[in-house]
């Protein structure tokens, strides 16, 4: 089953470039950008809790710098992108070191300045950027492809290693150590786990994302300007991260799907497309606030399965309620969470 | 009583908040396999805990853990000694499992590289993974909380909690094992299931086990050797029977506060 899926996945991206019209390639593309960039947030914000806004200006430093280090040190294009985002990944540890300190709230004020300080540095040194005119990117195109269809490619190939790589890194003893350190940071030293060290391993993790992403955004769009990576873009990927749900690797790409695609189909809305977008965006934070990814796991739980609209289609296809299927419910205990029992022989 | 043979020896240790002195001068010394803290609420007994964990740093005075001085160790640092402890309100991940909590046990001290390794498959970090959910299999059945596997952290009733977080301390078959208050909030029972693995630690692998307890009879029961702390100062040390029989005072005392408590 799983393994026709995939066979049936791998098919369709193959055949993406052929099947769907340049404009819809380019949205999928950039959806899969974004799940890239989003992925790394996810792993940082969502399972670490470091409530970090330095994504969206990584994603301009690694769009910058691949593209500077293309032109001027005439490095093939893969490399500069590795290079720049390897490079990036210490640049954001090297960061966060100072930042950790800081918690909730102060940390996302450091690093939205600090975020607005890189934003600044791209409009200022216009001799590497261009300024706020922005600056064309060469293209690059794998052999034999059009340069729509490569940076696809490129950009599929990278969300599935990533994908990959996270999830088996969140379903492993990594991924324990994250969740330890965001929901009980001290008990994690006296078991032998630095929460200072897995925090900056997850810094460390969503910079080489972002800059993974921005090299390839830059040649996505070919033409980069400062205003890009600004405020709009960081909002764009919490919203995307958020929205698809951070519990596994699968929110961000449902989320930038969503997001995405919502945006396409209230293009003929006019004026009030915002309206109708945040109205939308509200209804689905408020009715699933796990995000996108948890209808499954929401459906599991049958918190609606057995009742409401589900419950009459379960009985109408007269499907036997879930319990019955020797699925063990996660919950044994739905009704609270106990906390502060009795004293006891007192 | 040399240094070598003391598991653990914290010697003239202050510590204060601001004006508030929580530990004064506090002289502990483990050589039983068994050790009880016991006093009122407020004594200073999870702040001793804390200071021994590295988790405070004392303003005054040594620690000594397994016969290494700890002064200016991490936490992390000084549970790579072989120490492990628990929480008097139990500190489980609320979005993990049973299973995954535990395991969580045994993840400690892992180095950086194995992070690749883990993305990509490689051969001798799955095979560690493996090890490990055996092992942790293997605790949970002999704890009695095999069925409750799946089940996350936030959905355990707090006796439960207590029982992972023990399992979760004893998975790295730790050589020093700090307990606050196991027994608070649980039933006979539990108690019972608690105390089956910790003994079985004390007898297989020579853990020594340190207690703070409320409970005068469980201590008088495990215990060796009992430290009494009130007000931040050690005030009696000795076997349990004797510590809590001779001074009927201490009997009176302790008995006032646990009415308060």
């Amino acid at each position: 089953m799983i393994g026709v899926a995939t066979a049936v996945a791998v098919a369709v991206a193959i055949a993406a470039p052929s099947m769907l019209n340049g404009y819809v390639l380019y949205l999928a593309t950039l959806a899969a950008v974004y799940s890239v960039a989003g992925l790394g947030m996810t792993m940082l914000l969502g399972w670490t809790g470091q409530i970090s806004l330095l994504q969206a200006a990584f994603v301009g430093l690694g769009a910058y710098g691949t593209d500077l280090v293309f032109q001027h040190w005439h490095l093939p294009w893969a490399i500069s992108m590795l290079l720049v985002a390897f490079s990036l990944g210490v640049a954001g540890t090297a960061l966060a070191l100072p930042a950790i300190r800081l918690r909730g709230f102060y940390l996302a004020i450091a690093t939205l300045a600090l975020a607005e300080a890189i934003v600044y540095g791209f409009v200022s040194f216009t001799s590497i950027t261009g300024g706020s005119n922005g600056a064309y990117v060469p293209e690059v195109v794998l052999l034999g492809l059009s340069q729509t269809s490569s940076i696809w490619y490129l950009s599929i190939i990278t969300l599935v290693v990533a994908l990959v790589g996270l999830g088996r890194i969140q379903r492993g003893s990594f991924g324990r150590m994250l969740l330890g350190v965001r929901d009980a940071e001290v008990a994690m030293g006296p078991m032998q786990v630095s929460p200072v060290a897995y925090k900056l391993a997850a810094f460390a993790i969503a910079s080489l994302l972002a800059s993974i992403a921005g090299a390839l955004y830059a040649q996505l769009v070919t033409y980069i300007t400062p205003q890009s990576f600004d405020l709009p873009l960081l909002i764009e990927l919490l919203v995307v991260v958020f929205l698809g749900g951070i519990d596994s690797v699968a929110g961000p790409p449902i989320g930038a799907a969503f997001v995405i695609g919502l945006n396409e189909l209230l293009q003929k809305a006019g004026t009030i497309q915002p309206v109708i977008f945040g109205a939308v965006l509200i209804i689905v934070i408020l009715f699933l606030p796990r995000g996108l990814a948890s209808i499954p796991e929401r459906v599991r739980e049958h918190r609606w399965a057995d009742r409401g609209v589900g419950g009459v289609i379960r009985r109408l296809l007269t499907l036997p309620p879930r319990a019955a299927e020797g699925q063990q419910s996660r919950d044994l205990y739905p009704a609270e969470p106990s906390q502060g029992g009795r004293r006891h022989g007192q | 009583m040399a240094s070598e043979s003391s598991v653990l020896r914290v010697q003239g240790v202050s510590l204060s908040f601001g004006d508030l002195a929580v530990l004064t001068e506090v002289d502990v010394n483990v050589d039983t396999r068994l050790t009880g803290i016991i006093g009122p609420n407020g004594a200073g007994k999870t702040t001793l805990f804390n200071v021994i964990t590295g988790v405070l740093s004392p303003g005054v005075g040594r620690v000594e853990v397994l016969g290494t001085d700890v002064r200016g160790f991490s936490p992390n640092r000084i549970a790579a000694l072989g120490v492990r402890r628990t929480f008097q309100t139990p500190k489980l991940v609320p979005r993990l499992t049973v299973f995954e909590n535990v395991l969580l046990g045994l993840d400690g001290g892992a180095r950086g590289a194995s992070l690749l390794g883990e993305a990509f498959w490689w051969p001798s970090v799955a095979r560690r993974e493996r090890a490990k959910r055996k092992r942790a299999r293997d605790l949970l059945a002999i704890m009695g909380l095999g069925l409750l596997e799946r089940v996350r952290g936030e959905n355990l009733p707090l006796p439960t909690q207590k029982l992972v977080e023990v399992a979760r301390a004893l998975i790295s078959r730790p050589r020093l094992l700090l307990l606050d208050e196991p027994a608070a909030g649980m039933g006979g029972r539990d108690v019972q299931d608690l105390l089956g693995p910790v003994g079985r630690a004390v007898e297989e692998w020579d853990c020594h086990v340190v207690i703070i307890e409320h409970d005068m009879e469980l201590v008088t029961e495990l215990c060796e050797q009992v430290f009494v702390l009130d007000f931040g100062r050690m005030i009696a040390r000795g076997p349990a029977a004797e510590v809590l029989a001779s001074t009927a005072v201490m009997e009176a005392y302790l008995g006032a506060a646990n009415v308060e408590g």
